[in-house]
């Protein structure tokens, strides 16, 4: 059951993703958005649902059992609007491109090169050796988090923090509020529960494993951004980034160490998918994506009332692009 | 905000310390400048990534970050706004066009790339984190048998006592176990997780379970240097294990596991004293309370 979720979790985050773009942005979602984009923002939508059904849980004091069964549905009505759009919007398609006596078949790809090959055999290999490192699943970095705990003791008790996940013991004091809105250590649980696997499988192993293609994914949609259509220098683009992520594998807080130790966490995710996609997001200027990401980040990790570390980078984006139009216009002026 | 300043300026040194990232993302910069590296897209990237950094690396604008930030993530978050990753693999592939287009020959190509390759290894611990990455392998197996055990041994609901590596994953791998105090004794950052906190009593039951299995006796000296969050118990006082046990036990505890190391003949003396007999369980010795029996007597004793 567990392996049939990991394999359905990125066609399925790939149709949530399509049908949002295509309802934010219809008109250029065929051309400006690579599938890696459908998949990722398809990532988000499921952490709001998850997020969602949290809340309410939560707020109603219901069991994680509810909170599961909440998920589920909301899934499937979203999966199931997100069919209806895609068809809509293929049957659209194919109606316009008979119309116009254009072909419907994809155009043909150019065939890789010798070296292309090369770099991309060196990718998979260096990421596939990452893959089997977080699935050995022997190291991992405890020393911030408690996340395994928390899942544990959500499903013994049924409940979300009534008690220390630490001790088991009833909190006296209790925890901050920015923490319980939270929604990853009860998405965990649900997973859990949905897929009857142990905590220690889906948070140690199933989540990083997750996070890191995801992270792979966000690094492709960049790679695009940068080298559009270059294909040899986005291999390249990926064999560097996988051997810095070995590399980076110093210390805590650097991306590397976070996908190959902590892959589960929310930092880690913010860090190595939410970030580099954020600013592949702000580099094509697709400014209709990116409050998706904000309010995905606020979901994960504890923010400043709402507003985290991607908020600063699109602000800090937003006012660097503004400095640099400035000096243009200056410097055409003194011209 | 001294402190603040000084936090920002000492996680930068700390950050450049523990691996080269940082100090490579500077040499790209450096090149990028230098030879005009890169389309207009990857010049973005590459100087709103220079800029971000700017702001991490400054002290006063990383404080700022800091505060941004909230006080629950330490220094090295706020460089979550720069693409480290994003601008080195950028700034990599830029690097090897332009040495693909010039003129030198092929073998002086390959020995480029190759040292290359080796400054990036070298930037960072090659494969050993600063960090203490927990090696969860074969230490959490040996628990994960400790804990069946003494599932078995009772019907009750057992608050467990038992040194730290016990603890350490006691919860996580079975969540009906309740534990005395939890990771946070000793791993200070979980505390921001709770306003729970431990009191001097739970502490010096921590110190003394600690030093019990080191010195391998129940009466133990408490030396300078100790790994626990908040007050300490005064350094060259002594810790004694019959009333810290009888202590553990008013607090609730129902299953004490002992170092092992512990000779036999201090478990006599526990068996007089508490009227337990201790079993060997393991590596451990356990002190099997009831809660309404032994510990109601042993209170009374006392």
């Amino acid at each position: 059951m567990l392996a049939l979720f990991a394999v359905m979790f990125f066609p399925l985050s790939w149709l949530l993703g399509n049908a949002l773009i295509l309802v934010l942005d219809r008109k250029k979602a065929r051309e400006e958005y690579f599938w890696e984009d459908r998949v990722l923002v398809g990532i988000f939508i499921l952490i709001g649902l998850a997020e969602g059904a949290h809340l309410g849980a939560l707020v109603c004091g219901q069991s994680v059992f509810a909170f599961t069964k909440l998920v589920a549905l909301l899934l499937i009505a979203a999966a199931g609007i997100s069919c209806v759009i895609t068809g809509v919007s293929i049957g659209l398609h194919v109606r316009s491109q008979k119309r116009a006596g254009a072909q419907t078949d994809a155009p043909s790809r150019e065939k890789r090169t010798t070296k292309e090959w090369v770099a991309l055999a060196v990718f998979l290999l260096l990421a596939g050796m990452q893959a089997f490192l977080i699935l050995k699943g022997t190291r991992i970095y405890l020393e911030y988090d408690e996340t395994l705990e928390t899942v544990t003791a959500f499903l013994r008790s049924g409940t979300m923090f009534t008690c220390n996940p630490l001790t088991g013991l009833p909190y006296e004091q209790g925890m901050p509020s920015r923490l319980k809105i939270l929604c990853l250590p009860s998405a965990f649980a649900g997973i859990c529960q949905a897929c009857n696997a142990s905590p220690e499988l889906v948070v140690w192993k199933m989540v990083p494993i997750l996070t890191l293609v995801a992270a792979y994914l966000a690094y492709r949609s960049l790679a695009r951004a940068l080298f559009s259509g270059r294909r040899f220098l986005e291999y390249l683009f990926f064999v560097l980034t996988a051997l810095l992520i070995f590399v980076g594998d110093y210390g805590y807080g650097m991306e590397g160490f976070g996908l190959l130790h902590a892959g589960f966490q929310g930092t880690t995710i913010r860090m190595a998918i939410m970030m580099p996609w954020l600013f592949g997001l702000c580099l094509r200027r697709k400014w209709r994506l990116v409050p998706l990401v904000l309010l995905a980040e606020a979901c994960i990790v504890w923010t400043l009332y709402g507003l985290g570390m991607g908020f600063l980078l699109v602000a800090a984006f937003l006012a660097l692009l503004c400095i640099q139009h400035a000096l243009q216009k200056r410097k055409e002026g003194s011209q | 905000m001294r402190e603040l300043l000084r936090n920002a300026w000492m996680g930068w040194l700390a950050m450049s310390d523990r691996g080269k990232l940082g100090a490579l993302l500077l040499l790209i910069f450096l090149l990028a400048w230098l030879w005009k590296l890169g389309t207009k897209k990857q010049k973005e990237l590459i100087w709103f990534g220079a800029a971000l950094a700017g702001l991490c690396i400054l002290p006063l604008t990383a404080a700022c970050l800091m505060l941004y930030q909230t006080r629950f993530y330490d220094y090295e978050w706020i460089w979550t706004i720069v693409p480290v990753t994003g601008i080195l693999a950028c700034g990599g592939v830029l690097l090897l066009e332009r040495l693909e287009k010039s003129s030198c020959g092929k073998g002086k190509k390959l020995a480029i790339v190759g040292m290359g390759l080796a400054v990036l290894l070298l930037c960072g611990r090659l494969g050993n984190p600063r960090e203490a990455v927990q090696d969860v392998g074969a230490g959490r197996r040996e628990v994960a048998e400790v804990l069946e055990k003494l599932e078995q041994s009772t019907d009750d609901p057992i608050l467990l006592w038992a040194p730290k590596e016990v603890m350490e994953h006691a919860r996580s791998l079975d969540a009906n176990i309740m534990l005395l105090y939890g990771r946070n004794m000793w791993q200070e950052h979980l505390n921001a997780f709770s306003y729970d906190g431990y009191t001097q009593e739970h502490r010096d039951l921590y110190v003394w379970m600690q030093l019990a299995g080191a010195y391998q006796r129940l009466d133990v000296p408490v030396p300078a240097d100790l790994d626990v969050v908040g007050e300490t118990p005064t350094a060259g006082t002594t810790l004694e294990g019959i009333p810290c046990i009888r202590r553990a036990m008013e607090l609730g505890a129902t299953q004490i596991l002992l170092s092992g190391a512990i000779p036999e003949n201090y478990m006599d003396v526990l068996e007089q004293e508490l009227g337990i007999k201790p079993i060997r369980l393991g590596q451990y010795w356990l002190l099997s309370c009831d809660v309404r029996g032994e510990t109601a007597s042993v209170s009374r004793r006392k």
